[in-house]
This record gives structure tokens, sequence and C-alpha cells, in this order.
């Protein structure tokens, strides 16, 4: 069942004088219980992707066309509250730096007590004055929503939880912080995380035992996951299905196994080319020029200038998706494949 | 954006492209741009004072005439009556009141910009220092900072004039800077603490830099903005200081018009001659204001210039 | 599309030696003042403590490790950004050790530095030109300013800049142009050594790949060696002659690049290798996983540093089970050691309407929460040990419990430092091999 379908997204941010595309015409899909990357550097406008479909761009950017269905409902005409009550439980996002996330005054597992009191019903009152006495004079061990906090904790690998509980989130490590980012995340079992670099910021071990660890948690939850990163290997470990973004578009699209197996974008060739290898045979690749700044000032392809295939046709033209290979591979190359006339979003459809 | 390659100085100017982005938030602050203007105003009569003033200064003619009065004599002796207008009246002298402050604007300008250009200097030096070296020369600056800072600063300022022998422009200047000099310093250590943990300042100590150079050539530009801050914010508070000790009679000197002369003088008046405080007092008002308003346009600007990443 | 890398020249034998370092260490006092001290004990943070690395000229040495290993604090320190608290640092045969900082000016116009954070290690009040052409003023390199802003702009365009960039200021560039700023900085005054802090850590992987290749053609031009510190064992592979791997504060292996990618010796160098993460599936072969957490560098273990974490950990002579089986009877040694299991907490857990719980069911649930595996395998002392040490802790004597483990369970890794010939260019230190 699609999750998540984003459908020709635009979002924009009026600088002075002339208008940042953003996110351009963006479209993806999700299904239930599927773990999907993103794949993008700087300037990809991954984050403001993420942040377009929690409705939380930054002023003052915004969406301007295109639709956001989550279960069929579209989120672009919810209100606000109406969105608050989507976040953390339905959609979570989990971001890059734990300890800019984490209150640094309440326990660990306070703060994930609390998640669970406000969006699910254990029978806890959830006003101020209750909130108010639960952090000034610390939280009942035997309440409920404790319990369930601690089984949280647990369940994201985090050891000793009865204890762990009732530190604060300076005296854990990156990885146990990152990890009760995930606990409180998951704690109201939403159907869909959406993770912004969950790991970048950790050791390559822990990054290892993480990434093991959230995937079987999303099949413990049937969580779908949004895996937003620009490390090609850590999707590759992952993901089923792959999003490549580039300045704002989605370059290439494809399965997991084929994206890396046959890529066919410039773009992904590129990146992979440019992913240091273990093995020591092959030549480390590199993608000559700059991710382009103005990109509301050109008109064709926006990676031809950088892209060794490109010719006059590219520079002029901006190329819709191509469907390139078994009916779910596609690729925005002029270069490629066979025009689609649809635009094609619904994979499983 | 190419760059002129006879731009000889370009590689020693100490410039930055700071310029741009801070005057146009400035401008756009409409309290900030009121400010400037008073100000400007303000320096423009205080420079052109005497093409400015309605009559020369120290002439007396008729006393304690009120706003908008005449005189009417022959004040130049050269025997022919004139009549002179009086905007702002005259004081128990006879002196034209709106000369007296016009005239009176340099020296409290003079006097302020001095004063906190000497705190400004002896300030940063010891607050740089401070900072950078740390250790025991911070422990010894920093205790006589504090020392400097406890003690009353109107006890100090008379004590240094009295030390100066008398009193004097020079001596006020060194007075009432010195009690500025703890502002600089604090603020300049702090900012110097901040900023020499930066990369850029490991990056020159790794090329080879030498101490000074380090302090003065790769943290000060960045701690300008500041600095810039702090002047504007010390600058009116001087001028209050400045009033205040001619106030009490240990001003520049008792015959150099300065506005907190003319406040002192016209206490004895209040009743009948309100004029003669009330309006150098609201110059010292007007003054303060604009110098406060123009520094929190400043601050407001540094701040977001400073904060702003481009975030993609 | 795709550029070549520069070839790499192997290290001849005889080469001379650029820099040594013998039992480098440099600690920091956290708390200061002698109350401080008084109360909180150990608090010297022992970040580097005993390094031996030996760079020739030309040569490409990489030091891997994780956040924590104090690689960071070696590159400072190895340039006298830090004061050494012990050892030495030869270079080219003068001992820079104890030289002030006027005395070491001459030596840094040999010996330069690029930073992590590419926007950070530069100076926003000035614009590229002057960052670049300020080293060049420093050391009088160039008769006037003219001339140093010339060749200024020629570096600028060898690190794949253009003379546009010469008048912008730091932030009005992109990471990936920040980082090769700063690389013509270094470059300005031609160093014999070079010291790259993480360089590319904080960019793209399209970026990344530029810079790795950038710094590895100029290096080469230059027959510059360089000291490149990593946190990614894959980033080091297109670029590094020999490798060192860093484990709080001590190198616990070093070895040619190829030798270490293709037989990596130390076991935490086989579990650096086995958690990067690899797009073919081929690649991919069982994760080792390592215990515990990384110790703090203020209190490192004793004897062989790793051994808490260690997959290969070694059991006494007289260990009647498997080494898997010990290694996990030393886990449960560690967590009861770090206090990690709060008996009282378990209890309440176990406790359902509010009926009082089982003293030996307490136990029971202890001991499985400490120990990782299957019980009933394990052989009969240890089995006692384990159980023996959790009734102490519900019993509350926390000391007995932590004397009883400490005393029982054994491994010659914790009570020897593995010998290692510290001269030798390529060594692994673990006791599996000495």
């Amino acid at each position: 069942m699609t999750l998540l379908e984003v459908e020709n997204l635009h979002t924009e941010f009026p600088m002075d004088g002339y208008t940042i595309p953003a996110l351009n015409d963006v479209s993806l899909s999700v299904s239930s219980g599927e773990i999907v990357g993103v794949v993008g550097e700087s300037g990809s406008g991954k984050t403001v992707l993420a942040e377009s479909v929690m409705g939380i761009v930054e002023e003052p950017g915004r969406v301007t066309d295109g639709e956001i269905r989550f279960k069929g409902e579209s989120l672009l005409s919810k209100t606000e509250s109406e969105l608050q009550s989507v976040r953390g439980s339905a959609i979570s996002l989990v971001f890059q730096d734990p300890m800019n996330s984490l209150n640094p005054t309440i326990t660990v597992g306070e703060q994930v007590a609390e998640t669970i009191r406000l969006h699910q019903d254990v029978g806890e009152s959830v006003s101020l004055g209750a909130e108010f006495k639960r952090k000034l004079f610390g939280a009942t061990k035997h309440s409920e929503s404790w319990k369930q906090s601690i089984e949280m904790l647990e369940t994201v690998g985090i050891p000793e939880p009865a204890s762990r509980a009732s530190s604060y989130p300076h005296e854990f490590s990156g990885g146990m912080r990152q990890r009760a980012l995930i606990a409180i995340a998951l704690s109201c079992e939403p159907d869909l995380l959406i993770a912004d670099e969950p790991t970048t910021a950790l050791d390559v071990t822990t990054q290892a035992k993480l990434l093991d660890e959230l995937e079987a948690l999303a099949k413990a939850f049937d969580t779908a996951v949004m895996l937003i990163t620009h490390d090609l290997a850590v999707v590759a470990e992952i993901c089923e299905f792959v999003y490549v973004m580039y300045a704002g578009e989605v370059v290439e699209r494809a399965k997991t196994e084929r994206l890396f197996g046959q890529p066919q974008h410039p773009y992904t060739v590129g990146l992979l080319d440019s992913v240091p290898k273990l093995d020591g045979l092959t030549e480390l690749g590199a993608i000559p020029g700059d991710v382009p700044e103005r990109t509301d000032q050109i008109g064709g392809c926006l990676f031809a200038p950088r892209c060794p295939e490109a010719t006059q046709e590219c520079q002029e033209n901006r190329p819709s998706d191509r469907n390139v290979g078994d009916g779910e591979h596609s690729a925005a190359c002029l270069k490629r494949g066979k025009s689609q006339s649809v635009d094609m979003v619904n994979k499983h459809d | 954006m190419s760059s002129s390659t006879d731009s000889l100085d370009a590689a020693d100017r100490q410039q930055r492209d700071w310029f741009g982005p801070v005057m146009d938030t400035v401008l756009s602050d409409k309290r900030a741009v009121v400010g400037a203007a008073v100000i400007g105003s303000i320096i423009v009569l205080a420079v052109f004072a005497p093409y400015l003033a309605p009559t020369e200064p120290q002439t007396t003619y008729d006393l304690l005439e009120p706003p908008n009065s005449h005189s009417e004599g022959d004040f130049d002796l050269d025997g022919t009556t004139e009549e002179i207008w009086h905007p702002l009246g005259t004081d128990s002298q006879g002196k034209d009141i709106l000369t007296e402050l016009i005239y009176g604007a340099r020296i409290s300008l003079l006097v302020a910009f001095a004063t906190v250009g000497f705190a400004l200097l002896v300030g940063t030096t010891i607050g740089m220092l401070a900072g950078y070296y740390r250790g025991w020369i911070d422990s010894l600056l920093m205790r006589y900072i504090d020392l400097q800072w406890a003690f009353p600063e109107i006890v100090l300022a008379v004590a240094i004039i009295a030390v100066a022998g008398g009193i004097g422009v020079v001596p006020v200047i060194i007075a009432i800077g010195f009690g500025f000099v703890d502002d600089f310093a604090r603020l300049v250590r702090s900012e110097v603490l901040k900023t020499r943990e930066e990369a850029y300042v490991t990056a020159a100590r790794a090329v080879g830099m030498r101490p000074r150079r380090v302090m003065f050539r790769e943290i000060l530009p960045n701690v300008t903005g500041t600095i810039l801050v702090q002047i504007t914010l010390l600058i009116p508070i001087a001028i209050l200081w400045e009033a205040g000790l001619s106030f009490i009679g240990m001003g520049v000197s008792p015959s150099t018009p300065t506005w907190g002369l003319l406040l002192a003088d016209g206490r004895q008046f209040l009743h009948e001659a309100w004029w003669i405080s009330v309006l150098p007092g609201l110059a010292i008002l007007v003054t303060v204001l604009s110098f406060t308003l123009f520094g929190e346009g400043l601050r407001e600007a540094f701040d977001v210039s400073e904060r702003e990443v481009h975030d993609r | 599309m795709t550029e070549t890398i520069g070839s790499r020249t192997a290290p001849a034998d005889d080469q001379t030696s650029l820099v040594e370092v013998r039992n480098l260490k440099k600690h920091f006092q956290t708390t200061s003042g002698p109350l401080g001290r008084l109360f909180d004990g150990s608090d010297v943070v022992r970040a580097v403590d005993g390094v031996d690395l030996t760079i020739t000229e030309g040569e490409t040495v990489a030091v891997v490790g994780e956040s924590g290993c104090g690689k960071s604090t070696l590159a400072k320190t190895l340039l006298k950004l830090h004061q050494p608290t012990h050892g030495s640092i030869t270079y080219r045969g003068t001992d820079l050790t104890d030289l002030s900082h006027s005395e070491m000016r001459p030596f840094r116009r040999e010996m330069q530095i690029i930073f992590q954070d590419p926007l950070g290690s530069l100076n926003p009040s000035k614009t590229v030109g002057q960052i670049v052409a300020t080293p060049m003023d420093v050391h009088g390199i160039g008769a006037d300013s003219t001339i140093r802003q010339e060749r200024a702009k020629e570096l600028l365009k060898r690190v794949g800049l253009s003379v546009e960039h010469f008048d912008r200021t730091p932030e009005q560039l992109s990471g990936g142009q920040q980082q090769r700023v700063g690389i013509a900085r270094a470059l300005s005054v031609e160093p014999d050594f070079l010291v790259a802090d993480e360089p590319t850590s904080a960019l793209d992987v399209s970026v990344q790949a530029k810079v790795l290749k950038r710094l590895d053609t100029l290096t080469n031009e230059h027959g510059a060696a360089m000291l490149f510190i990593a946190h990614d064992l894959s980033t080091v592979r297109h670029i590094a002659d020999r490798v060192a791997v860093m484990y709080l504060g001590r190198i616990v292996e070093c070895a040619a690049v190829d030798e270490l990618f293709d037989s990596p010796q130390h076991p935490y160098t086989k579990a650096l290798l086995s958690a990067v993460p690899r797009i073919d599936p081929d690649d991919r072969a069982e994760r080792i996983r390592l215990h515990g957490q990384v110790p703090s560098p203020m209190n490192p273990p004793a004897g062989c540093r790793f051994h808490t974490r260690c997959q290969e950990l070694i059991p006494p002579t007289e260990w009647k089970g498997t080494q898997e089986q010990f290694r996990m009877v030393f886990t449960f040694q560690q967590k009861v050691l770090s206090g990690i299991i709060d008996v009282e907490a378990v209890r309440t857990e176990l406790q359902e309407d509010s009926k009082e719980v089982h003293p030996s069911a307490l136990v029971d649930t202890v001991v499985n929460r400490l120990f990782p595996g299957n019980l009933a395998d394990l052989p009969s002392d240890a089995h006692n040990t384990l159980y023996s040490a959790a009734q102490y802790l519900v019993d509350g004597d926390v000391d007995a419990a932590k004397g009883l483990v400490r005393e029982e369970i054994r491994t010659p890794c914790e009570q020897n430092v593995p010998d290692v010939e510290s001269q030798s260019s390529c060594f692994v230190r673990c006791h599996r091999y000495d």
C-alpha cells in the first residue's frame, strides 16, 4: 500500500531579487514497511524535501506547487494543528545531530515517556501542571509511560535501559543519543520514519551497528523509513529503493540492486565513481565542476555543465523522467531511455 | 566579479566586505537612521559652529532673556544700535544660549570621542593581551581591571584630575577615559578568548606568525563589530560624564562653554529662567538618545551579518 | 569522466626519515586547582599516550581511528601546536620538542597543516587572496606584495579555483572551495611536510574525491610527505603509502597500505574494516561486533587497551570453554565492573501486583541481563562465578561482586602490554602476534 506520495513538488526560496527552486518537480513514493533511500549532496534539496513533507520548511521558503499525500490525505491542505497531530505519531523525523534535538535538562527516559504520553492514550494527564510536576519532582518510576519508555530504550539497543533512562543526554555517547532519538521517533509507532543523515555524525563502527538495528526495528514495527543521506554505501546496505537527487530534482530512481548495478544517469555514475573503494584496484573518479548555485538561471539540464555526455540539446532542454529499464527504473537524462509522457510515481499500483 | 590586478593594497588591507550588508541592515532600521541623522547634524553643527551660530561666543547681550526674544543695544560698540534675535534666550551673563549650545557641542563631542578613543586604545590592548596569553598575564591584568571597576568612578575621576594638577581638556579626557577602560578590556578579552579557539587562529600560529601579528591582524579584525557597537554605546555616557563633571565644577574649564557648565549655571535660575538649564539638558538628552539608537541599530546589523549562513 | 590519480611512488627502503616521533604523549588536565585534583582523582585525558611514528621523505602516512582516539591531537602536537607532555619529535634530525614558538618559526615554513573545518580555518574578515598570501608574507617569500599576490593567484589555479575567487570572502565559497583555499594556503610556502587533519570529512562524496585527488597530485608534485588523518578507512586507500591505526592514544597497527587492507592483523583493524558500509553486496562479510563502549581516555584499560572490546580476546591457559564463551564471560565482568546494572530497577520491573520477588528469580534475571549468551554450555566454574557475582549484586554487596569477577575472570591481554618493535615501520600491537 502506498503510504506517502509526493507528486510534482515545487518548493521555493525567494531571495533578494530572484527565487531559488529548492525542489523542482519532485515526485516519489514510499510504501508501508518499505525502506527508501534519498541520496543527495549539498544543494540537492534532500533536507528541504523532508521539511516539505513535514510542513516545517523555514521561512521564507514555501511549497508552491504539487501534492503530498499521506495515506490518501493531502498534507498540504492541512492546517498547522492538523499537521501537529500527524507529526510524531504518524510521521516521525530524526535529525542528524542528536545533541541538538534532545533537551539537555530532561532525562532521556522522561523525553521518551513524554512522547508516549502525548501521542498514546496511557491514561496519564498531559496538562501543563502535571508535566511541570513531573519535570520538577521527577517522573514516577511506576507510571505506564515510564515503563513503556524503558521498553522502547531497550528495543533500540540501549544497554541497561532501566538505569540509563535516568541519565541525561550529555551522559550518553553519540551513538546512544542517536538511538534515544530513534526511540522517541518510534515510540508512537509511526507509519513513516524520516531519518535525515542519522548516522553521519557517528563513527564507522557505531554506524554499522545502528544501521543494522534500524533495519530490524523498521521490520519489527512495520514502519516505513525514508533514509536521507549523502552516503551511497549506507543506502546500499539497507534500502530497498533509491532516489538520487541533484540540485533540487530527482535525477534517477530505481531498486537498490539495479541502481548500483546499472546506474544510468551520468550523475549517479559519477557519484558512484567518487565513492572511495576498499579494494585498491579501482581508480577514484571525480565529477568536474561544482553544483550550480543559481539553478533558476539554467534552462537546460542542470547537470549538463558537468556532464561528459552533454550535447547542445542537453543545454537547452530540461529532461523529464525516462524509463530506462524494468518499469521502476527511470532517469532524467535525454541520452537515456524513452521519454515518459505521464509522471511516474506510483510504482506499486 | 573580476578582480582588478592593480589593487595593490588588496592583500594588505584589513577591510573585509562587511560594510555593504551592515549598511543595508542599518539603513532599513528607521530608528538607527534617525539616530544617525541626528548625530550627523550635531557633528555638522559642531564643526561649522562659527558659520552656524547666530552670534559670537562669549559675547554678552541682555541678561536672562527668554527664548524667542530680542536684545537691543549697541553691543559691538560701533555706535549703532542692533537688534539681536535670541531663539533660545540668554543666560545669566547675557550670552546667547543657542550659540553657547552649538559651541558647547564641540567640547562635548570632542571630549566624548577622545575619551572613548583613549579607553579604546588602552582597554583593547589590555583585553587582547589578557585574552591571548591567558595564564598569569591574564590574571594580573584582570585583577587590575577588577580593581578599577570596583573603584567608584567619580572618585577616580576627581583623583585623576587632582593628580593632573587641575582641570583642563586632557585631564578630563584621561579621567573619564580611565573609567571606560574596563568596559573595553572585558569585552575584548571575552571576544578574544572565544576567537582564539577558532581554527583560523590555530592556522595562523601554525604558519609561524608572531603573536603580535596574530593578535592584531588576525583576531582583532573579527572583533571590530563588537567594539564598534560598544563605542556607540559609550559615547553618550561620556557626554553625560563630561556634563556631570562640568556640573560639579571639575569640567574642562569654567570659561569654555560646555553643556554641563550651562546646566550648572542655570541651576540658580530655574524659577525665573528655566531655559538656561532645560535647553542644555534637552541637547544632552537628544544626543544621548540618538547615539543609543544608532548603536542599537549597529548591534542588530552586526548580529545579523555575523550569523548569516547560506544554508542550502 | 574519471580523472586518474597521479602515481604514488612506493617508499624506498633507504629513504631518509623526515619526521620521527618517539613515545609521544600529550595529556590534558581537565580540572584545575588542587581541590579538583583532590576530589576527582584521575582527571588527566591521555589523548596521545605513547606514539612512535616515522615518516620518510615524500611518503604519505595515514593515521586512522575513531573519535576520541587522539589522532587530531597527534596531528597538532606533531606540529607543536600543543606542547608535548612527553617524548620527542625530530624533524630532519633536529629535536623540536622543547623549542619555543619563535625557535619553531623557521621550521614552520617546512611543516604546514590543513584543517578539518573548511570554513572555520579561514579568517572570515579576510579575502581568499589575503589568506593565501599571508604565509608567504610571514616568511618573507616573494620580494613584495605584488609578487606574492601573483603567486597566490597561481596557487589558486593549481588547486582548481579561479582568479575570480581571489577577492571573495570565505563565506562566499562552497565547502569544497574553502578546503581548496586551505590547501593553497598550506602549499604557499612549499612545505616538505604536510599534516592533513581529516581534510575531507566535512565534504560531500564527490567533492571529497576531488580534494583527495588534488591533494595526492600536489603532494607528489612537491615531493612533500603527508600525514593524513582520517576516521574512515575507505578514504585512505587511494592516497596513503602506509597506514597506522590508532586506538585510545596508541597506534595498534601500522603497515603498508595494501597489506593493511588485504590482510589486516590487529582485531581492531579487522573490526574497522568490516564496519565500512559496502556498495557491492558481494563485498560484505560478516560484520564484526565490538563489545561494550569505548573506554574513556582518562582511564584506559590495563594491559592491551583494546582488550575490553576485542572479539579475539585471549582466554587464560586454564580456560576450558571456547574463545567465544570466554569473550562473553569477559563482557559479563565488564558490565559488573562498570556498575551498569541497577538491581533495584530490575526488581521493580519484575514486581507485578506488588508481590515480593523471589531472590533466585532476581539473580537469574541479573545473570541473563549481563551475560549475552547461552549459560548452559559454560564450564561449571565460570557458571558458578557468574551466579555468585549476581548474588552479591542482589545482596547489595557491589564491591564483593566486583572483586570476585576481577579475581576469577582474567586474561593475559589485561595483564601485559603487548610488545612491539617500535623502530620498525610496520608492526602490530597485539598479544596474538608478539
